[in-house]
């Protein structure tokens, strides 16, 4: 059983691809504040694609947030009726790519270098053009919508409430080795379903 | 759960040490397996901040807008270069806020992604324009009680948005209050510790940024500044000036302490500091750090910087030391060799005095060959665990000079300040504040002449002078040393006196 949303997270009405490229239109015409609109349709798109690769030195909200204001820059380039979220991600994609080799690049990091293993790992990700990047986010949405209630509710305090560990303990009046222990068994239960989902997938 | 899984789950929690961080780098680059689960499951946490997280499709509009707005595309093209003054203002939360090193990320990625992606023109290279005031500081984060105030006005709470204006003073209430501020140039504040900060405080002075640190514990981010505006914090006894780099500034009642994580630091007395009217002072380099207060300043140099975590066994500046307790307070004390006494196990070091079969137990005591002499900070980072305690010893060994004992018995869990020449136990101060085993701690010790000051995580635990005398012959070093149940100790750092 899901819980219920609350008002501030249920969704607006959805905008039409039609009203995206006009907005996209009149800001190539200098119509800066219709870039708004631009940018509500393809936020959280943009998002759940960067932070699938975004190193642990860049924060998703400003990988995104850099690729909107350098796709504004050059609307011009932008030839209407293509994919727009397409040319979005791929400035995005440059930019953690260009970050991935500052980090590599940047001896420091092998000083903190789960960092620089992370971001070998990251960088393998990005040039692998098989990886089932949408395929996986797919999957995580449902396998989360699985989860119960109680889970569901860890995760959410977690997550959207950025709660620590240690409130999180308080909140709940468990032991912080039991919320370690349990916020441990989520993502390995969601690790392991988004692994049969895409193999499934994959065979089917 | 064995010890990846336990690893990896402390990083998501944002809760794994800096020595767990450098064991579980060991283990994805030792295995592919391992490093592959690891990036699913860090995949998988970012995506889950995404979908979990609030809507933030509006925010993001506003800011981008807002900046897009602020000067036109050339404008923007100058932030996104890193070149302008007022840089890109993105402002997102961090689970867990990674070092910045070198360029500040966002001037670099943009620098490199502009070429990979548009191009660069050189026209929009332009450098700082030294004329315009710097942007205030945002608030972006605040932990339980923080509020700001003109120079005269009430104190008001302060919500996570606002701006810091010219000539206000910034408080966090308490030690559990906190404040994250940012600068639109990515420069970032970390504030704590009953802290108060008048920012911008002198209309007159030179514009750049500039802070006035009355008391607490300022944690800087700072980015490049132009070469001739340097951020500039004034506070007791002391000015910083950065150029940019990372650097905690901690201010009490008597003194000023820098540490300085990367880049160059200038520290000099404060202008009207009555000891030396101000002068050049001393640079602060990367692992440093300096104190000033109405004696002057100091530059702490550092003796040695260990992760015991990446260790197998005592480095060979220390000797294992063993004394049993049947002999320990008598005239007929004898220290011993006992390399077997310390072991290096569940992430750091662990000294083992227990007794079993053909032996005692007794003090267990790393010592530090060299002498340090008797100025010095000494700094460990322990493990959270089992209750335990810790014993420091300045200005000579665990036998001969004062030693601070972390987690002891009486009071149950403080602190006291003993010594244990010439054979009896000899307290000169103590700390009731119980300690929390179950978490990790940073613990301090500094001696400055006869002034010892004791913290546990940045909180001033002891403060006091200690007169006790000691025998001239001893060897003026440091040493860690343990009676009863063992911390893991994952960290040591040790820093001198030089003066400038």
């Amino acid at each position: 059983m899901s819980l219920p949303i609350p008002p501030d997270r249920m969704s607006r009405p959805e905008i039409r691809p039609e009203e995206v490229e006009e907005a996209i239109r009149r800001v190539q015409e200098g119509a800066t504040a219709s870039y708004e609109i631009v940018i509500q349709a393809y936020a959280r798109r943009l998002r759940r694609l960067i932070a699938r690769l975004c190193p642990p030195t860049m924060e998703t909200e400003e990988v995104a947030h850099l690729a909107f204001v350098t796709a504004f820059r050059e609307i011009r380039r932008y030839q209407p009726g293509t994919e727009f979220l397409l040319w979005l991600s791929s400035i995005a994609r440059n930019l953690i790519l260009a970050e991935l080799k500052r980090i590599k690049r940047d001896l420091h990091n092998r000083q903190n270098y789960l960092e620089y293993e992370t971001a070998l790992g990251l960088e393998v990700s990005l040039s692998d053009p098989s990886e089932a990047g949408e395929a996986r986010i797919r999957a995580l949405k449902t396998c989360t919508s699985q989860l119960s209630e109680e889970h569901q509710s860890l995760l959410r305090m977690r997550y959207a409430e950025e709660a620590s560990i240690r409130n999180l303990s308080t909140n709940l009046g468990k032991t912080l080795s039991a919320v370690k222990v349990q916020l441990f068994a989520i993502r390995k239960k969601l690790r392991d379903c988004v692994t049969k989902r895409l193999a499934l997938q994959k065979e089917g | 759960m064995d010890r990846f899984d336990s690893l990896a789950s402390e990083y998501f929690d944002g809760t794994l040490e800096r020595g767990e961080a450098a064991e579980l780098a060991e283990m994805l680059r030792r295995d592919p397996e391992r490093k592959r689960l690891f990036l699913e499951m860090y995949e998988q946490n970012r995506l889950l901040s995404v979908d979990l997280g609030p809507p933030s499709e509006v925010a993001l509009a506003r800011k981008v807008l807002e900046e897009i707005e602020q000067g036109g595309p050339a404008v923007v093209l100058r932030k996104i270069e890193g070149s302008g003054k007022a840089g890109a203002g993105g402002r997102g939360k961090r689970v867990a806020p990674p070092p910045r090193r070198g360029v500040p990320w966002k001037v670099w990625v943009a620098a490199c992604a502009g070429v990979l992606v548009l191009g660069v023109s050189a026209l929009f290279l332009s450098s700082s324009d030294p004329g315009t005031p710097p942007q205030p500081a945002r608030l972006e984060k605040g932990l339980g009680e923080v509020t700001v105030r003109g120079p005269t006005g009430p104190r008001r709470t302060m919500r996570a948005g606002e701006e810091v204006l010219p000539g206000q003073i910034l408080e966090t209430v308490g030690a559990a209050s906190s404040a994250l501020l940012s600068y639109p140039d990515r420069t970032r504040l970390e504030v704590g510790g009953n802290a108060s900060i008048r920012f911008q405080p002198d209309p007159q002075a030179p514009l750049g940024k500039r802070l006035e640190v009355s008391q607490g514990v300022l944690r800087a981010t700072v980015a490049k500044q132009p070469p001739d505006l340097p951020f500039v914090v004034h506070s007791r006894w002391a000015e910083s000036r950065v150029l940019g780099t990372k650097f905690v500034l901690s201010v009490d009642s008597d003194s000023t302490h820098l540490a300085v994580a990367e880049g160059r630091v200038r520290f000099a007395a404060a202008p009207d500091a009555k000891s030396s009217g101000g002068g050049p002072g001393v640079e602060v380099g990367s692992g440093e750090q300096a104190a000033a207060n109405s004696g002057g300043i100091v530059r702490w140099k550092q003796v040695c910087d260990l992760d015991f975590s990446r260790m197998r066994s005592l480095p060979p500046g220390f000797d294992p030391l063993f004394c049993s307790s049947r002999v320990l307070h008598t005239p007929g004390r004898r220290i011993e060799p006992a390399p077997e006494r310390i072991r290096f196990e569940n992430g750091g070091l662990v000294f083992d005095p227990a007794p079993g079969p053909n032996r005692d137990h007794g003090l267990v005591v790393a010592r530090w060959k060299e002498a340090v002499g008797d100025d010095l900070i000494l700094e460990a980072g322990v493990a959270g665990g089992p209750a335990w305690s810790l014993g420091f010893a300045v200005s000579g060994d665990s036998f001969e000079g004062y030693r601070v004992i972390f987690g002891v018995h009486d009071p149950e869990g403080g602190i006291t300040v003993d010594t244990i020449y010439p054979t009896e136990f000899i307290q000169l101060a103590k700390d009731a504040r119980p300690i929390a085993f179950e978490k990790d701690h940073l613990l301090r010790a500094e001696l400055r002449g006869r002034h010892l000051k004791v913290w546990v995580d940045a909180e001033l635990h002891i403060d006091t002078v200690i007169a006790h005398p000691l025998p001239e012959s001893r060897r003026r070093t440091i040493a860690l040393s343990n009676f009863g149940e063992s911390p893991v100790v994952r960290t040591l750092r040790v820093w001198k006196a030089e003066a400038p």
